[in-house]
């Protein structure tokens, strides 16, 4: 298990109950700091002394104190313990759980793990040690999971366009024949049909007459 | 005779002049005074938010954590304590959230897209169409700011309000105009009407700071439908 972790969170509470929590959980040596600044120096420290961290969980915003600090949020520590030792796991722990930024972290920074700060924290913290310890695989709070899906419903204007000629009449081989002299790209009945049940899986309709109602309704055609 | 004649065209001509000079500098300063207007509220409405966020969202996060691990209370009232806690922490987040800081750079596609999903879950499809096709860049902030935020409100009243199943998001770029149309299928605004009011009238304002407009339909069968339509290019705001 993690022999060596970092703690940089500025909230004494939430500093008191994680460690505790390591401790009572993890045959771990716990450090914890509330400065960013501090946090990195700790980081270069222990790769000086030949005993470097394996594990840091950090907070991503920290309150602006009387100290002067040179590093004021958890993403740019995150960047710079990364260009100091790259292979360091490190677990985001906020209660920032906006989907750009959860994402930003897991694609540009590569962080091993995201906990949001809530009920099951606890829970999710230790889940999320586990996880990383043992496997190569990431870990992000369920609740936000399906937050930065990467899969979006979009559909564009040959969409509309297939809506509109069957709320028409037109029937699926026509329309397949006037795309195809409209040079769109997908013409061919089967992929008609595959667009067809992509919408009615979209706008949630149960058959093509469901379907050309349903948007009717809505305005698109 | 002559002289005085003279004189008057120059006086006439002077005063027309400064008339106009006047008329120019009204407008140039209105609209100055407008677009910090805009970014006025937009730094005010981050700084709140961050401080509800920092300040009290986290010390309830560290109660919880504290009510959790100490023996201040127990047995059910413990699990009732921090159940209580627990929603007014996810309260408080959730207004931080609303008014977060918005990235206008290059990633502003990318995370309008995000939000948008955001709103999708089992009970509501979000439909996105042509996000791409804008060409964000050449957008200005305020009006990337007031869109994201428009868009925002919608959803939100969407999920509070509407019993929506379906909803469409379509974004157009004609005739140097940004047109983005919003349709659900939901209870629609006669029935909404009451509670919609605040949030349409927020709408309403963010559009107008950025010299667009909103236009409810009511001509669909169903659901509430509303295109908001800007200039996607002003020398201001």
């Amino acid at each position: 298990m993690f022999r060596k972790i970092l703690l940089v969170e500025d909230i004494d509470s939430i500093s008191y109950g994680v460690t505790a929590l390591l401790q009572r959980n993890f045959d771990a040596e716990v450090r914890s700091t509330k400065y960013c600044d501090e946090a990195l120096l700790k980081v270069k420290k222990a790769i000086f002394e030949k005993q470097p961290f394996d594990l840091v969980i950090t907070d991503l915003s920290f309150q602006e104190t009387h100290r002067e600090t040179k590093i004021t949020t958890g993403e740019e520590l995150i960047g710079l313990i990364k260009k100091e030792q790259p292979r360091l796991k490190i677990i985001a722990y906020s209660v920032d759980d906006k989907p750009h930024k959860v994402k930003l972290l897991f694609d540009t920074y590569k962080i091993n793990g995201f906990v949001a700060k809530g009920r099951d924290s606890i829970t999710q913290l230790i889940e999320a040690i586990d996880l990383i310890y043992h496997t190569a695989e990431v870990f992000i709070s369920p609740q936000l999971a399906g937050s930065i899906k990467e899969f979006s419903l979009e559909i564009d204007d040959d969409d509309i366009e297939l809506l509109r000629c069957l709320s028409i009449g037109m029937t699926q081989s026509e329309i397949s024949e006037i795309f195809r002299i409209q040079h769109k790209k997908t013409s061919s009945t089967s992929s008609i049909e595959k667009r067809l049940n992509k919408l009615k899986a979209y706008f949630k309709a149960n058959n093509t007459i469901h379907l050309v109602a349903i948007t009717k309704d809505m305005g698109l055609i | 005779m002559e002289i005085s004649k003279d004189y008057n065209k120059v006086l006439l001509l002077g005063l027309a002049f400064s008339i106009f000079t006047s008329i120019f500098l009204f407008f140039q300063v209105r609209q100055k005074h407008r677009k910090e207007k805009v970014f006025e509220a937009y730094s005010a409405e981050t700084r709140i938010s961050r401080k509800v966020h920092d300040e009290i969202a986290n010390e309830l996060y560290g109660t919880i954590l504290f009510v959790a691990n100490e023996e201040v209370v127990s047995g059910a009232k413990k699990d009732r304590l921090i159940s209580q806690l627990d929603d007014i922490y996810l309260r408080t987040r959730n207004i931080s959230r609303e008014s977060n800081d918005i990235d206008t750079g290059l990633r502003y596609a990318v995370q309008l897209k995000l939000m948008l999903n955001c709103y999708s879950t089992d009970a509501v499809n979000v439909i996105i169409k042509g996000i791409d096709k804008v060409d964000w860049e050449k957008i200005s902030v305020a009006k990337k700011i007031a869109t994201h935020r428009v868009l925002q409100e919608l959803m939100t009243n969407m999920t509070k309000h509407s019993e929506a199943t379906v909803v469409l998001v379509d974004f157009k770029e004609e005739k140097k105009k940004i047109q983005i149309t919003y349709s659900d299928n939901g209870k629609g605004l006669r029935t909404e009407k009451i509670i919609f009011k605040n949030g349409l009238q927020n709408v309403e304002n963010r559009m107008d700071s950025i010299d667009g407009s909103v236009i409810f339909d009511t001509k669909p069968r169903a659901g509430f439908h509303l295109t908001l339509t800007y200039p996607a290019h002003t020398q201001y705001v």
